[in-house]
């Protein structure tokens, strides 16, 4: 390929000079892990997080500091990039995309790793991502999209049986409803569009058809022109073990998922991501940022569940414990639309990430509870603890703050070398009414074995 | 005839849909496009534009600046315009070949502006008159414009089907074409399947871009060249691919293949001289690839001297390029006067003889007793790069003029629509490099080879496209389609026995 060969002159657009100072937006496990992955390079001068947790705030001096500055504050993080010299921008959550953040970013000439606003609506509206993999071919549930109550009740009459109700827009990871007949499904719809309880996401609905297979997700780094993507993860979205209880943000993950080989991400690779990120250029979205496909494994083949435009958590704690290499090299590449296959590396080998909660969560829980065991936590090899809900009191003491409270991965030989050293870690750290899921990754390890 | 020796550049177009709730003054941003293209054409402009129902349109001889005045502008309404600036190289110089044409058609008006030259036009002229279609002028622009007023093969059954009347055009025409398209149902833009003419696409964003979460951008440009894009507001998106068909509307951005993607062949003349250095090919800067030309002639043809100048404006990248790999001093040598060509007013033949003197005055500060490397971009008739020489050594005082040229001689004719010359006009074609050295006067004469220049043209980043080619016929004598009975045998002509 062409992109492998040696440039005959030095880079017209040279990256940044001298070390390079990042803002990470977000507060979450995942901001700590890519803030932690960041400041392990040596061409990283610097990295502020915003708002950031317990465990990005070591101090005004520290390689990681936070900036007190909401994820949702566009005008308050352009802002603070200027002031604080930032050369480039990473952006966890879903809500800053959808609100502009990186288009008034680009607009001040900061650049930035994640979709404008325009591109994130593969994530912030599902009937445009539905009718954007329609118009390209990109394999997917068959869908049809209603913004009239009474239209998609008669779509509903005429096709009985098993269907999926989405709300268009964003709705906090709860705008999916699994509708086992036409009546629950009129019900659903009902919430949505008359009742309004996701409020403007719900105006416009997508019935679709209900998938069987395995899920999986496929995350890619993309420039704006092509993808490259990371093994694939499976995460535990439900509160209690085996898949029980009320959907959270993620209670644990692993990666790579054994469910999809290396022919199936080649597919993955082919049929989905790059069709999108070309898809995308074509129709002037063009898309630099995080790509994760949520995908059902089919009998005929992967298809498209969702696609989210971030980093997912606690995905990707596990991912950045694979990665070899300097995350700042491929984000720099990917904001430069540069990337090439070989800026991306992985390690042989498995992560799988715990998420240690607070009782209750998703529902009321505690907060402000202290927390210890964590350096006996990462004292134990392969494993790094995340904070997710921390915050410092004025001793500096870690209390939590959140309904996930920290983030545990364990990176070992294979799966189940990974999953033991997390549970060896996450048993070392203690603190008032810790809840974690003791059955992260036992599907998987079923099938490997 | 002010144009000194320079192949001339074949028209730039433009396409710009804006979101109506915007309310924006499309034509005048179709103006501000224009006039960012202006050195692509400057016999005539024009602009047309439409709210979707009636079509309104200003065009006439003369620059941008002087076609349109406010009242033009005022009389142009409506949230859609195609622009157009335009140099002869089909159909005479005359006001009939001013573009966009605009006709009616079934489904309302119909305006078409194209960057280009058929090469099958003829053949394109006796099938339209055959149908009875009759035509004003000798334009092959005109037939592209009737073309796409006939309904395409299977008919439309369920309103007009644009896709399908450019997709039979593409079919029928051979050759080289930009084309911006204006109809009630939105603006179209195409590229031939060679991609021989360049077109990119840019979005106006909204004002700060964040905050509603409502509603997509302000509009989309479609523009020759990406200098245009920065001129409007809007931002850089891509080019529109060989063979791709684009159609701006409500909708945003629709892409559609509108043939089948052949081994592209942009004209490497865009790099080497006719594209503005501030704009962007194939997704590399121009100005940087012309200074990567002109390092690369330094490891071709090195000259020992005392300071590289530039023949300004185009060739001062190459200059500053050639200067660093040599490690010399660049320095200005030559000034230029930007308004000679806008004159109308024909000097007198003492003059003419030393037409060069109008254009250009040597800076002999930086001369004078100098040993001085001369860089120019191009030599097509040779009849520039001798009177240089000679203003250098007898106005600038310099010592010696080693003239390096970093692009390869020219030998063939152009039937893409680049007016370069007959075989017989240019020089490379009658005489040798030590020929033309004698020629021009210099004391050393070096040319860029042909495969240094596309090496240096094809390492375009990110590699996606495997069918990415370019067409420099005009060095090797290789074009990259067939050509008619007529212009065959002139190639025929040329090729050495």
């Amino acid at each position: 390929m062409s992109h492998n060969r040696p440039p005959l002159h030095p880079d017209p657009n040279p990256g940044v000079a001298h070390p390079a100072q990042i803002l990470v937006v977000g507060s979450g496990g995942r901001e700590h892990a890519l803030a932690r992955a960041l400041a392990a390079s040596p061409k990283v001068a610097r990295v502020f997080v915003a708002p950031g947790n317990g465990g990005t705030d070591d101090g005004p001096d520290a390689r990681i500091q936070n900036l007190a500055v909401d994820a949702t504050d566009v005008p308050g993080l352009v802002l603070a990039a200027q002031e604080n010299d930032v050369d480039l921008v990473l952006v966890g959550p879903e809500a800053p995309l959808s609100m502009g953040l990186c288009d008034a970013l680009l607009a001040a000439d900061i650049p930035v790793f994640g979709p404008r606003r325009v591109a994130a609506q593969l994530e912030c509206s599902k009937a445009f991502a539905k009718q954007f993999m329609q118009r390209h071919g990109i394999p997917t549930a068959a869908a049809a999209v209603f913004d009239d109550l009474d239209e998609a009740k008669a779509w509903l009459a005429e096709h009985p049986g098993r269907v999926v109700v989405k709300a268009s827009g964003l709705a906090a990871g709860k705008g999916v409803i699994m509708a086992e007949d036409s009546e629950q499904a009129a019900a659903a719809l009902d919430r949505m569009m008359r009742d309004r309880i996701f409020g403007e996401a719900g105006e416009t609905v997508l019935l679709e058809e209900w998938l069987e297979g395995e899920e999986v997700s496929v995350l890619a780094f993309c420039d704006g022109r092509t993808a490259l993507p990371m093994p694939p993860a499976q995460d535990h979205k439900r509160a209690f073990e085996g898949d029980r209880g009320p959907n959270t943000g993620g209670m644990g993950a692993y990666a790579p998922a054994p469910c999809l080989d290396a022919e199936g991400l080649r597919r993955v690779h082919h049929e989905i991501l790059l069709p999108v990120i070309r898809g995308m250029r074509e129709e002037a979205y063009p898309y630099v940022g995080i790509l994760y496909a949520g995908l059902m494994l089919t009998a005929d083949g992967p298809r498209v569940l969702e696609f989210n435009c971030r980093f997912g958590d606690p995905e990707t704690e596990a991912l950045l414990a694979l990665h070899d290499g300097d995350l700042y090299d491929v984000l720099d590449a990917c904001v430069r639309g540069r990337l090439s296959t070989d800026d991306l590396r992985w390690k042989s080998g498995a992560a799988a990430t715990v998420v240690l909660a607070s009782a209750g969560y998703p529902g009321a829980y505690a907060k402000g509870q202290p927390i210890s065991g964590i350096e006996d936590a990462e004292a134990e090899a392969g494993v790094t603890v995340d904070h997710a809900g921390t915050r410092r009191d004025a001793d500096g003491r870690c209390l939590s703050a959140g309904g996930r409270v920290l983030a545990v991965t364990g990176y070992g030989d294979d799966l189940q070398d990974a999953i033991a050293r997390a549970y060896r870690a996450a048993d070392a750290i203690h603190f008032e009414g810790k809840h974690a899921r003791r059955d992260i990754g036992a599907r998987a390890l079923g099938r490997t074995r | 005839m002010f144009e000194l020796d320079r192949p001339h550049e074949e028209c730039g177009v433009v396409g710009i849909w804006g979101d109506p709730a915007a309310e924006q003054d499309v034509a005048r941003l179709c103006f501000f496009a224009l006039y960012a293209l202006q050195h692509r054409g400057q016999e005539s402009a024009g602009i047309a534009a439409s709210d979707g129902l009636g079509m309104t349109m200003h065009k006439a001889m003369g620059l941008v600046a002087q076609v349109f005045d406010e009242r033009a502008m005022q009389s142009l309404r409506g949230h859609m315009a195609i622009g157009h600036n335009r140099y002869s190289t089909s159909g005479s110089s005359h006001v009939l070949h001013a573009q966009p044409y605009r006709i009616e058609t079934m489904w309302g008006p119909l305006a078409v502006g194209h960057n280009g030259n058929l090469t099958n036009t003829a053949l394109l002229r006796r099938r339209l008159l055959e149908r009875g279609v009759g035509l004003s002028g000798s334009s092959d622009s005109e037939v592209i414009t009737q073309l796409l007023a006939a309904p395409p093969g299977l008919g439309e059954s369920r309103g007009p089907d644009w896709v399908g009347r450019i997709r039979a055009l593409m079919g029928a025409a051979d050759g080289a074409y930009s084309v911006v398209v204006l109809t009630r149902e939105g603006v179209f833009g195409v590229r031939d399947p060679l991609g021989m003419r360049p077109l990119c696409l840019g979005v106006i964003d909204r004002d700060d871009g964040a905050g509603d979460g409502e509603g997509g951008p302000r509009g989309y440009v479609l523009a020759s060249e990406s200098c245009a894009l920065g001129t409007v507001g809007a931002r850089y998106v891509r080019e529109i691919e060989p063979g791709e068909i684009v159609h701006l509307g409500p909708h945003g951005v629709r892409s559609i293949r509108g043939a089948e993607p052949a081994r592209s062949a942009l004209c490497v003349f865009e790099y080497v001289y006719f594209s503005r250095p501030d704009s962007l090919l194939e997704d590399q800067s121009v100005h940087h690839v012309r200074q990567r030309l002109g390092a690369q002639l330094a490891t071709e043809a090195p000259a020992d001297a005392d300071v590289v100048i530039g023949v300004p404006d185009s060739a001062v990248p190459a200059a500053i390029g050639y200067a660093r790999a040599l490690g010399l001093p660049y320095s200005e040598g030559l000034t230029k006067n930007r308004y000679i060509g806008r004159t109308f007013i024909e000097p007198t033949d003492g003059l003419r003889r030393a037409r060069v003197r109008l254009k250009y005055n040597a800076l002999r500060a930086n001369l004078q007793g100098r040993r001085v490397v001369l860089i120019d971009d191009s030599i097509v008739r040779g009849n520039t790069a001798g009177p240089l020489v000679r203003l250098l050594r007898e106005d600038g005082g310099a010592a010696e003029v080693h003239v390096r040229v970093s692009s390869p001689p020219v030998r063939h004719p152009c039937f893409m629509g680049v007016d370069m010359a007959t075989h017989d006009e240019l020089i490379a074609h009658r005489e040798d490099v030590e020929g033309i050295r004698r020629a021009i006067g210099a004391d050393s004469l070096g040319y860029l080879s042909y495969d240094g220049m596309m090496q240096v043209v094809a390492s375009a980043p990110a590699g996606e496209n495997p069918l990415r080619g370019h067409c420099g016929a005009c060095f090797d004598g290789r074009y990259p389609l067939p050509l008619p009975e007529r212009e065959r045998s002139v190639a025929a002509e040329g090729a050495p026995s």
